[in-house]
């Protein structure tokens, strides 16, 4: 039986047990110890009102007038009032009325806004546009002037108040959770349930619900600081609670009138407020994460690695000498992922030169590093990663030696870069004449009509038509061709002697591909400049690159030129790659598949790294390092099997 | 451009006249009765009526919504039911306090927020934590709580600014600094955070975005790429929260002037709430109502100046 | 019974969308027909704008239909409403392109599966867990893959996923829309095997919409060529891809780089040799003129009557239709122009 059919790839599991992690949400939020910290002083706090009359040292009335003003002592431990009513004793009293208050504006919040929220964003058209108008009027009015008329409509009615801001925040939570909603109601997966016959209703309840839920749970920590806010700047206010009353806001009222004798007695209530408010803001965000981590827990299903020791460089090449007539020499570039918790290497030892004026592909499936590698060379590299060792050579010069100042000084004129989308690589804000001119004037240094006269030079060197119009063109003005036309002139204006062509033509249309690679040729010819090229598609590769090297979980895997690759590949991995590629097969016969799935970085197996998938894999392969060894002809393969496999005729 | 500003005209015309109709009718529901007000308790039944034909209260609600309608084409908001002065004299004479306030504030925070969410973006780590710090506080702690604490320090205990009250800058450009100092802290204190925050996370995007690296690739200058490129892009997100936050700060101000005695606008609606003095609330609402819009056309304009896609729809 | 009836059948289908803030409609499809028989595989293919992706929204009640009819098993089901269309899901099911979002993060795998299921109140309890493990294994993934959730499967197994859910049903027609173009080389003939032998062991039909004319070459039988929303050539797919009979489908073949240096280069050497030969400098895409042919713009063959007026469908000496108004001209030499 050959390994041309379903063969999947591991599927793996998150425990031991195969029970579904259910309360996956509840789970990882136990695991912070800030979500633990904030849900427990909100507990105390709410079970404490609850029992004021059990665990209260006093009455909230009780006066004490010789202790009246008394700071915190052992009697009263929060001090006490300018009647000696203990502040410890009524802010106890005091919390049921604000929680009350809090969940009445929470509750009419949730009541409100989600079925609003979810009706607009799903059912959209003029029930959505009519909520969209209310909403914009609504939010335009301060709140609190619409409060102040309903409590002179309910005076001293803190419920009727707290519903009403319920109901004036509700436009603006139900708005996001509209947003939430939109994007969901274009998503293949709702689609699809409506093609297997689910009604809307259960649609609604199932797959819009589920993920709106989240975001209602999350800002409605937001909306109980609000609410907790708003109701004790009623009381403060005098509005729903009287002098007399054990009321937060009161209290802070009360100290006021004696803030220059007895600022303490400011400190209990507000402290308290801006710890509740504290603690709900951090357990929400504590809750954001956690949700946000349920899809990547689910996917770190998979363990990742810590970096482990080092592989040995392979003895292949002198790792330290460049090729004497290589323009660029890539030698043992190792990059490395890092977030707070793990690294991961990406890339691993890999080796290349360009050659003055040569079209070098670097060809692999995602993951394989490719990308990351190309970045790694124009110090482009994102944020989480770095470069952990290796050196470039650019004509014998090491540019990872250089510091960024020197580096910066290469851009443009010695490495260029062209990107893959080819729309989101202009700025979208500037006109086209406004960010290549800029280019031209930091690397010519001209200004004026002799600036005007190089861009359209680089417009029409890259064959747009009315190169006069695009100069004066927004970005959304043009197709995806003319915008990656101009992205090449950008990369040229500079004059580079090295370009970094990033999977150029995968974003565009095939029609638009030939004309694209047409122009690299165009421009290669013209100019001299060398292309490094990473693509995925074996097409591109044999359209334009005169070398080639087939990259693997984060290795070169083999290098080759491109007709002795295409002819004979000397490696199971390109051989493989190659003879799935369906522009070769036979129709309505099956392809011959290489199973299982790309390893992803971190879960590289040990040993050769393709073995798992590799008809040909031994157990000799799996225990030791594989280097990449020189096969005559000038080509590297990273195989141990390699002889054998050739005489066999296999390969 | 001129598209742009009469459209937002058009489109606010109904939220004035929506805003304006709600505080009127809610208002005209409360218990409370102006003539009372007025009259005090000891007043004989003619009088009573006399009081209310003069207000105008015998004619049917919509009627005089309408009569104040157009009234408010001849810019007149009627004369107040408390002490029978013009609405648009009052108003105008403490529209000056809210504006310093609100512009004020609204200066202070962007300047700062946006400065603390840049930097914050570009060396993240430590400034990132302060930023966090900064606007967590900055919500966390209730506005007239703050103003109290700032107070007991900066007044009482430091006797650097004024505790309360307002100085007209035509009097001591000086003192009227001084006088908004405190209240211009409180109102921002939330803002900056909010802004801060946004701007962190707008700068981050706009530096993830591919054209970035395109521009870096090609040789532009690091000064150019973070001024031109990323605080342009960057700078639409946040003007529009700009723009929301400024609707907040309006509710700030009746907080913050009533716990500064601050001659203004918010402060004014809450005496006239208590007064049920409807002409003035109608009138503080209708003011509102209008900085409001002027502040969104502002908006817009700021966004179709930064983004030219809009420009062109 | 003289002839199969077809299982699918599109007449004239026209799809219009409104310009936003404009009076103007575009023609997303003007004028497509085409059928597929029962148990054969129809190949969609063009490049973005072409309208391949509307006729599957059309035909999937996704979109309205503007005119024209489109029947299943005969039965009229053009712009039928959502409540009519439901038993539809026994017969018409889709798989889409991106597995990401085809995928509803919060349900586990068996839940989804389960669902189209328990909407035709079909089974329940033991019964439904035993035809969701079922459909696992024809996918090719165990059993315990109900209990996760998609964020714990690679594109391939996802789209696996989506392939079983399509098939819980047991409809007669697929529609695979793009359904193999997110995924990498070695993955995608992975999941080409899977249809194709799913093909086999049920007797199933295949829409297959794809821009990938080597894709659309290896797994259909006919092919239908669409340009900016008008059928430009149909027929059996081997003959439309070796001998195009179109300039368009020419041009979109040849586009195509071949995996093979040799041929590669060699294809393009002849073809800047005809270009050299013919001095027509070739204009970026214009729109359609809404009279003549849409490919006129681009067409290096173009004469005055193309532009004015819309190229009726042709029959072509191997058995399909083109729409160029030059076809009788060439029809018997191999290399036009």
């Amino acid at each position: 039986m050959s390994n041309d059919v379903i063969t999947p790839g591991p599927v793996v599991t998150t425990g031991p047990g195969t029970r579904p992690p259910r309360w996956l949400l509840l789970k990882t939020l136990v695991r912070k110890p800030l979500a633990l910290v904030t849900g427990g002083f909100l507990l105390v706090i709410i079970l404490a009102s609850l029992a004021a009359p059990l665990i209260a040292p006093y009455q909230p009335t009780a006066l004490d007038l010789p202790n009246a003003f008394s700071g915190p002592t052992a009697k009263h431990l929060l001090g006490a009032d300018e009647l000696g009513r203990d502040v410890l004793t009524r802010l106890l009293y005091g919390g049921l009325q604000i929680e009350i208050g809090v969940l009445e504006g929470i509750l009419t919040v949730l009541v409100v806004a989600i079925p609003l929220g979810i009706l607009s964003g799903y059912l959209g058209g003029i029930f959505d546009r009519v909520m969209s108008a209310i909403t914009d009027a609504i939010l335009a009015i301060p709140a609190i002037i619409l409060v102040l008329v309903i409590l002179s409509l309910f005076p001293n009615n803190s419920h009727v108040s707290m519903i009403g801001f319920g109901l004036l925040i509700s436009p603006g939570i139900a708005r996001i959770i509209r947003g939430v909603t939109l994007p969901l109601r274009e998503a293949d997966f709702v689609a699809a349930a409506r093609i297997s016959g689910v009604s809307e209703l259960q649609i609604m309840a199932r797959h819009i619900l589920t993920a709106v839920l989240r975001t209602a749970i999350i800002q409605a920590s937001f909306v109980a600081a609000s609410a907790l806010h708003f109701v004790v700047a009623l009381g403060y206010l005098g509005l729903t609670a009287s002098p007399g009353q054990p009321d937060w806001g009161q209290m802070v009222a009360v100290a006021a009138t004696q803030i220059t004798s007895h600022p303490w007695l400011l400190v209990p209530p507000g402290g308290l407020v801006a710890l509740t408010v504290l603690a709900l803001i951090l357990f929400g965000n504590a809750l954001r994460d956690s949700s946000a981590n349920v899809n990547q827990v689910a996917a770190m299903a998979e363990p990742v690695l810590p970096v482990g020791p080092p592989t040995p460089v392979a003895p292949v090449k002198d790792a330290q000498l460049p090729a004497p007539d290589a323009l660029l020499a890539v030698r043992d570039l190792s990059v490395v992922f890092s977030n707070r918790k793990n690294q991961t290497r990406i890339v691993d030892g890999v080796s290349f030169d360009v050659r003055p004026g040569e079209t070098v592909g670097l060809m692999g499936e995602s993951g394989a590093g490719k990308s990351i590698t190309a970045l790694a060379i124009l110090r482009l590299l994102p944020g989480a990663a770095r470069l952990t060792g290796g050196q470039v050579f650019f004509e014998g010069r090491d540019l990872v030696a250089l510091n960024d100042r020197e580096f910066d000084r290469l851009r443009g004129t010695t490495l260029g870069l062209v990107s893959q989308e080819p729309l989101s690589s202009l700025d979208p804000t500037f006109t086209v004449g406004s960010q290549l001119g800029e280019l031209v004037r930091r690397h010519d240094r001209v200004s004026g009509p002799k600036l005007k006269a190089r861009c359209l030079e680089l417009l029409n060197q890259v064959q747009l038509p009315d190169p006069a119009r695009v100069l004066k063109s927004y970005p959304h003005e043009l197709s995806g061709g003319m915008a990656q036309r101009v992205a090449l002139a950008m990369a040229l204006a500079g004059r580079p002697r090295l370009l970094v062509a990033d999977e150029p033509t995968t974003a565009l249309d095939v029609t638009v591909q030939k004309e694209i690679l047409a122009l690299f040729r165009k421009v290669q010819q013209e100019t001299g400049m060398a292309i490094l090229l990473v693509t995925h598609n074996f097409g591109v590769v044999a359209d334009i690159c005169d070398r080639v090297f087939v990259m693997y979980a984060g290795q070169v895997f083999e290098d080759a030129g491109v007709y002795e690759l295409f002819r004979r590949p000397l490696n199971p991995y390109s051989q493989g790659l190659l003879r799935a590629n369906p522009a070769k097969a036979q129709p309505g016969q099956p392809l011959q598949v290489i199973p299982g799935r790309v390893p992803s970085p971190g879960n590289w197996p040990p040993g050769c790294r393709f073995a798992p998938r590799c008809p040909y894999a031994q157990p000799e392969c799996t225990t030791r390092f594989i280097p990449l060894v020189e096969t005559g002809q000038g080509r590297l393969s990273r195989c141990i099997r390699l002889g054998e496999l050739v005489e066999k005729e296999l390969l | 451009m001129f598209k742009i500003i009469g459209y937002r005209l058009l489109v606010s015309l109904p939220l004035l006249f929506f805003v304006t109709a709600l505080t009127f009718f809610l208002v005209s529901f409360t218990p409370g009765d102006p003539a009372v007000v007025i009259l005090g308790q000891n007043h004989t039944p003619e009088e009573y009526q006399r009081v209310r034909e003069q207000l105008g209260l015998t004619q049917p609600l919509l009627v005089r919504y309408g009569d104040w309608l157009g009234d408010i084409v001849q810019g007149n908001l009627g004369t107040s039911i408390f002490n029978q002065e013009p609405v648009v004299a009052i108003l105008n004479s403490r529209v000056g306090v809210t504006l310093s306030l609100v512009l004020g504030t609204t200066l202070v925070s962007t300047l700062v927020g946006v400065g603390l969410g840049l930097a914050s973006a570009l060396r993240r780590g430590f400034l990132a934590t302060i930023v966090d710090t900064v606007s967590l506080l900055g919500f966390a702690l209730p506005n007239f709580w703050l103003a109290l604490v700032l107070v007991a320090i900066f007044s009482i205990g430091l006797h650097w600014l004024p505790a309360i009250g307002y100085v007209d800058p035509a009097t001591s450009p000086g003192d009227w600094l001084r006088s908004l100092v405190l209240p211009v802290l409180v109102l921002s204190a939330p803002i900056i955070g909010v802004l801060a925050q946004q701007t962190r996370n707008a700068v981050l995007e706009v530096l993830d975005r591919p054209f970035i690296q395109t521009l870096r690739a090609g040789g532009a200058s690091p000064a150019s790429i973070l001024f031109r490129h990323i605080l342009r892009n960057a700078a639409i997100p946040i003007v529009t929260v700009v723009g929301l936050t400024f609707v907040g700060l309006l509710s700030g101000t009746v907080i913050v002037e009533t716990v500064f005695a601050l001659p203004g606008l918010g402060g004014l609606a809450v005496q006239a709430t208590s007064r049920h003095d409807l002409p003035i609330i109608q009138g503080v609402v209708f003011y509102f109502t209008v900085i409001v819009i002027v502040v969104n056309l502002l908006v817009d304009l700021a966004y179709a100046w930064l983004n030219p896609r809009v420009r062109v729809a | 019974m003289s002839q199969l009836q077809p299982l699918l059948e599109v007449r004239n289908l026209e799809v219009h969308y409104k310009r936003r803030r404009s009076r103007q409609t575009l023609k997303a499809t003007d004028g497509v027909s085409f059928e597929i028989l029962p148990g054969t595989t129809l190949g969609l293919v063009g490049e973005s704008g072409s309208g391949k992706s509307t006729i599957a929204k059309a035909i999937l009640g996704m979109t309205p239909v503007h005119s024209g009819v489109i029947k299943l098993s005969g039965k009229d089901i053009t712009n039928l409403d959502r409540r009519a269309r439901r038993p539809l899901s026994r017969n018409l099911q889709v798989v889409f392109q991106d597995p990401n979002s085809s995928l509803n993060p919060y349900l586990t795998v068996g839940r989804t599966l389960a669902e189209p299921l328990q909407a035709q109140g079909e089974e329940r309890g033991e019964k439904l867990r035993q035809r969701v493990a079922e459909a696992l294994e024809r996918v090719g993934l165990p059993h315990e893959a109900a209990n996760r959730y998609p964020a714990q499967f690679s594109g391939g197994q996802r789209q696996r996923i989506a392939i079983a859910r399509a098939l819980m049903l047991h409809p007669e027609l697929v529609i695979c829309d793009e359904a193999v173009s997110a995924l990498d080389l070695s993955v995608q003939a992975q999941i080409l095997n899977l249809l194709l032998e799913l093909q086999k062991g049920q007797g199933l039909s295949y829409l297959f919409i794809s821009h990938d004319i080597a894709v659309v070459r290896f797994i259909t039988e006919r092919v239908v060529v669409l340009y900016q929303g008008q059928v430009m050539e149909t027929g059996l797919t081997a003959a439309v891809t070796e001998n195009p009979a179109h300039p368009y489908t020419r041009e979109l073949v040849n586009s195509a780089p071949l995996p093979d240096p040799q041929a590669q280069r060699q294809r393009r050497a002849e073809e800047e040799k005809v270009r050299a030969a013919s001095p027509k400098a070739r204009a970026e895409v214009s729109g359609p003129t809404g009279q003549g042919c849409p490919f006129a713009g681009r067409c290096p063959y173009v004469r005055e009557v193309c532009r004015a007026t819309r190229p009726p469908l042709v029959k072509t000496e191997n058995g399909g239709l083109t729409a160029c108004h030059r076809y009788p001209e060439w029809k018997s030499s191999a290399n036009p122009g």
